[in-house]
């Protein structure tokens, strides 16, 4: 089913919306949740609670690209449950490790509230549209998707060493790109 | 300041759609590069010679058979050859149960292809243009993909009325120079669109929800307004122009302006809402 069809069901309160979405994106949220989690069971209820906070958003909420749309939920759903404790028990998957890396895209680990100067999002946005596409596609799945450099080398043929340089040119270029913003140093 | 790393990790998860849809786009289609497979791990590789003659006799074969087939079949084979076609809801199942057995997750798809050193084809997954991805997902017939349009198109406001349950008072001159086409859902909501010369531009709503804009952009530019008869937001993207206008009235029904493909003048806006909430 198309996804816009799937969000009129959504706004027309049928609950086939939920159905269609979990058979066309279930799969894929799974994954993601997985990625960020490494807990199957955990894994499956953030993929539910994607769910229902999409059925909760949609109406009044129309998203512009569905797909995108359920990525972004239930990544930040799985990030709120590595807060919680039994998440933390069962290991935080790669994002204590992704955490590391990106603090040094932040010199002094200072970034801005929202309304002082450039919104944090429009730099990254701005700093994506300037990568090469091989090195925006790798630090997308790396900090995005939470995937491993063994994983992101072995989908596009590439070295794990070839992986870690470009993450590191990219998280370089980030930390120059906060830093013309006033966001550091 | 705020002194917090995770705040970097959680804006990445607010990056643009067309970044993460690439992601995705490429996850559908599969791994397209060549996975580095060490070379003991290569045994069809290595025998290529052997299997290669065989695999082309039997493509023969096998093609000299189906030619066959097809030829005595006729025009009724293309109907019934595929059994998952005449029954698409065999492999759909909405069950939590079902789902987890479809829903293998894709690191591990990844692992099992990196282990067999293939290079998946990934056949059954799809991609669209506006960025939805499918992951094997059903095959639905083109039945099933025609739904229930929660609109019904409406010959006049009266009838949108009816059909909404709700009165919207909308001046028969708010936009006399414009086509205005009348919609209503059930129960919930009433939807009048204006075009000049077939393109929109704008279209108004009113609600049971408190926002019925259905318009889900971010916009830099956001104004408050508290008038006498109406409170709601003016989005855009420009100081002094509307793309998106929400508000309400006291009795809780909700209200939307959203522009087509050009913003509307903020002023302008707030003379249309004016207008309707006299």
């Amino acid at each position: 089913m198309e996804d816009s069809a799937i969000i009129e069901l959504f706004f027309a309160r049928s609950e086939e919306a939920i159905k269609e979405t979990a058979s066309k994106y279930g799969r894929m949220l799974k994954s993601v949740a997985l990625r960020v989690l490494r807990n199957m069971e955990d894994a499956e209820e953030a993929v539910s609670d994607t769910y229902m906070k999409t059925w909760n958003s949609i109406p009044p909420t129309r998203p512009n690209v569905f797909s995108a749309f359920l990525t972004k939920i239930t990544r930040n759903i799985s990030l709120d449950m590595l807060d919680k404790e039994h998440a933390e028990k069962r290991g935080a998957g790669e994002i204590p490790a992704l955490l590391d890396e990106l603090e040094e895209c932040i010199a002094d680990n200072r970034i801005p509230v929202p309304g002082e100067g450039m919104e944090l999002r429009e730099i990254l946005n701005a700093f994506l549209e300037g990568e090469k596409p091989e090195a925006r596609k790798i630090f997308v799945r790396r900090y995005f998707f939470g995937s491993e450099v063994k994983e992101i080398a072995e989908f596009y043929g590439l070295g794990e060493s070839k992986v870690k340089m470009t993450l590191a040119r990219s998280r370089e270029r980030l930390r120059k790109c906060l830093e013309e913003e006033g966001v550091t140093v | 300041m705020i002194t917090d790393k995770n705040r970097l990790l959680r804006a990445i998860g607010d990056i643009d759609d067309k970044y993460i849809t690439e992601i995705l786009s490429e996850d559908a289609q599969g791994k397209q590069n060549v996975v580095k497979v060490p070379f003991n791990q290569r045994p069809v590789i290595r025998n290529m010679k052997y299997y290669l003659p065989a695999a082309a006799a039997l493509l023969i074969v096998v093609a000299c058979i189906k030619s066959g087939v097809f030829s005595g079949m006729g025009a009724t084979s293309s109907g019934g050859n595929n059994a998952a076609d005449a029954s698409p809801q065999a492999a759909y199942s909405p069950t939590a149960s079902a789902d987890e057995a479809a829903c293998e997750p894709m690191m591990e798809c990844d692992s099992a292809m990196q282990t067999d050193g293939m290079i998946s084809e990934a056949a059954s997954n799809d991609k669209t243009d506006n960025g939805s991805v499918n992951y094997l997902g059903p095959d639905l017939s083109e039945a099933e993909v025609d739904m229930i349009n929660p609109f019904t198109d409406c010959g006049s406001l009266a009838e949108a009325e009816r059909i909404a349950g709700f009165e919207f008072d909308v001046p028969d001159d708010l936009e006399p120079d414009l086509e205005a086409v009348y919609r209503a859902m059930d129960g919930k909501l009433i939807e009048v669109i204006y075009f000049d010369r077939g393109e929109e531009i704008y279209r108004i709503r009113k609600g049971t929800a408190r926002d019925v804009s259905g318009d889900y952009n971010e916009y830099s530019v956001s104004v408050c307004v508290d008038a006498a008869t109406w409170a709601g937001e003016l989005k855009g993207y420009k100081e002094g122009l509307t793309n998106c206008a929400v508000w309400t009235d006291e009795d809780g029904f909700g209200y939307s302006l959203t522009t087509g493909a050009a913003p509307i003048k903020t002023d302008r806006v707030c003379e249309i809402i004016d207008l309707l909430m006299q």
